[in-house]
């Protein structure tokens, strides 16, 4: 089976819909990134604050 | 055991088997039975997802690692939400949008029928005894600790796994997940608060973790950058990306978890919980196992966790006197653990004194080392049971222990699943039975998981006998899960990759991991991405090849 073929075999309409809901789940991700640098930085905080 | 644990625990066994069973209604059809007919929330998925991760071992041996090593073990999951985010946008669309059962069934439409059935035979083999081991590790420790026999052990553990699951299919497996992660959070919440209650009035709970910090059990971030180290930044979040793509994105056992959401988008929002929460709850249970080593400070710890290693040594010379030297230096700790908060040379003999337990404790376990002739013998997976059993409340300790029973139940139900799926989708509809009713391949489905549960108990009961075999099957099996990775990558991501650049690249990832694990002191966090860029740059010479010979 060609490449994408899978990829468009339940495809949904494309068009505006589609293009709302990419920018949605790229703005959720973008708030994952952001989140998981935040908790990076409060780990090492959490350190330094603890230290000796 | 008081029986009042005893009736908690048996509770906590009946309820799970009943409320499996009764998901039965819902699996008369393959569809149902593998993947509840793609029904479920977002939030069951992902707590089914978590729920599967945590076996007994993560919960009982990190709490262990918190203790003997701090927080340094969290930087292992540094690469998880960004691999969440990265399956969000490859492996959920396509493996979603193909209506597969298994992540295999993927490879044979984009590839071709035999790298299908060498991943899923691979599959098979690695999960297949991998399941013993997720019952053996619990089992042998609640054997010892509980004085329970084995057997015993084995099959309180496995009977009632494999009944539920075998019955309710993959929507138990979900749905018992759910109820087991709450299990597991009380447990853990009834163990907080014991922790809490044994400090001494005067000690603050920032003063504990102070104490903690002063001997570095409270590191979280390590940026060196070491190839040969398993728990740094980097390795985490470059290595531990890998690793996470591999198993959440290629092992069918997670794979599967998210087929069943109801819809493409709720299998995303299922990982991205985890992307949202894993941290915070490994954080938490090493938090648990450092506040164990808190607790310690002030109440006596053993010399040695395993009693009967122990009981072993208890008439050596050498030991007794390593015992009675702990106990004075213990003792001096305690004294000085409660000063530390208001004076500064305090904590430099506290210092001084909690590093000098540690090297009577690891004396200790060279003497074991010695007798048993166990080269790698450690006992971090007995300090959290036996903190459980020696100073949990009658009720608290039942609980504990099913939520033990509840993690290493989560993930071997959701294991039997795939195997099962595996093995009914991938093989028998495949190659044995090709017009097969759904009722036949329901009942063979059926029979799967009661033949592969059947099997890991065995394995479990056995894992000590066949300890080279398992130790060469789990071996096998991290030579396997980067080149999967990079098969998976090839069929995701490129359009030039070709079945036999995937298979021969399978072959030849599996080779070159095997080769860098036995030449190399490479960190095992590394061996995901070495499989994976074998695989890609295999399969990218098989296809230049190919193209040159006019064979494509």
């Amino acid at each position: 089976m060609p490449f994408g073929s899978l990829r468009d075999e339940e495809a949904e309409p494309r068009g505006e819909t589609e293009a709302s809901e990419s920018v949605r789940w790229r703005r959720v991700y973008l708030g994952v990134l952001a989140y998981t640098l935040i908790l990076y930085l409060l780990l090492g905080l959490f350190s330094r604050y603890f230290a000796p | 055991m008081h029986w009042l644990d005893w009736t908690v625990v048996a509770a906590y066994l009946i309820y799970v088997v009943y409320d499996g069973a009764r998901r039965s209604r819902d699996t008369h059809h393959t569809s149902g039975y593998f993947l509840a007919d793609r029904s479920l929330p977002w939030w069951a998925v992902g707590l089914s997802i978590m729920a599967t991760q945590m076996s007994a071992i993560t919960l009982v041996g990190t709490t262990g690692q918190g203790y003997t090593d701090g927080m340094r073990f969290i930087q292992f999951y540094f690469g998880l939400p960004v691999a969440m985010l990265i399956l969000c946008v490859t492996a959920v669309p396509f493996f979603y949008r193909a209506r597969v059962y298994t992540a295999y069934e993927f490879l044979e439409r984009r590839f071709d029928p035999r790298t299908r059935a060498l991943t899923g035979l691979l599959f098979l083999l690695s999960r297949g005894l991998s399941c013993g081991v997720i019952i053996s590790a619990p089992a042998v420790i609640l054997s010892v600790v509980l004085g329970w026999s084995l057997p015993f052990t084995v099959a309180v553990i496995g009977l009632p796994t494999i009944v539920y699951t075998m019955i309710g299919g993959v929507q138990a497996v979900t749905w018992t997940d759910v109820k087991q992660m709450f299990v597991i959070f009380a447990g853990l919440g009834g163990a907080v608060w014991v922790i809490l209650q044994g400090l001494p009035d005067q000690v603050s709970i920032p003063g504990a973790l102070r104490l903690a910090g002063a001997v570095g059990r409270l590191e979280t971030m390590d940026f060196r950058f070491s190839l040969e180290e398993t728990y740094t930044f980097w390795s985490g979040l470059i290595g531990g990306t890998f690793l996470m793509l591999s198993y959440f994105g290629c092992d069918q056992s997670q794979v599967q978890r998210f087929l069943t959401a109801r819809s493409e988008d709720e299998g995303k929002v299922s990982l991205i919980m985890n992307a949202f929460l894993k941290i915070p709850i490994q954080f938490l249970i090493l938090l648990i196992g450092v506040l164990v080593f808190v607790f310690h400070l002030y109440q006596p710890a053993p010399l040695l966790f395993e009693p009967a290693a122990a009981q072993l040594l208890s008439d050596k010379k050498e030991y007794v006197e390593l015992q009675s030297r702990y106990d004075e230096v213990s003792e001096r700790l305690r004294d000085v653990a409660v000063r530390t908060d208001a004076d500064s040379e305090a904590v430099k003999s506290f210092h001084r004194l909690a590093t000098e337990r540690e090297t009577l404790r690891r004396k200790a376990l060279r003497l074991v080392q010695e007798e048993r002739n166990e080269p790698a013998y450690q006992d971090v997976n007995y300090i959290f049971p036996r903190f459980v059993l020696t100073y949990l409340p009658v009720g608290l300790v039942g609980l504990m222990i099913a939520a033990v029973f509840a993690a290493a139940m989560s993930s071997i139900s959701a294991e039997l699943n795939a195997l099962s799926t595996v093995f009914v989708m991938d093989f028998y509809r495949r190659y044995f039975k090709k017009r097969g009713t759904d009722a036949q391949y329901l009942w063979v489905g059926r029979l799967a998981t009661a033949a592969w549960g059947a099997l890991a108990c065995l394995v479990a009961l056995y894992a000590a006998q066949l300890g080279s075999l398992i130790e060469v099957v789990n071996r096998f099996g991290s030579y396997f899960y980067g080149s999967l990775l990079g098969v998976f990558m090839l069929a995701i991501g490129t359009r030039w990759a070709t079945g036999a650049g995937a298979f021969y690249g399978l072959l030849v990832g599996m080779g070159t991991v095997a080769a860098v694990s036995r030449l190399t002191d490479i960190s095992y966090l590394w061996y995901n991405v070495v499989g994976a860029v074998a695989v890609v740059l295999t399969a990218g010479l098989v296809a230049a090849f190919q193209r040159r010979l006019g064979l494509r």
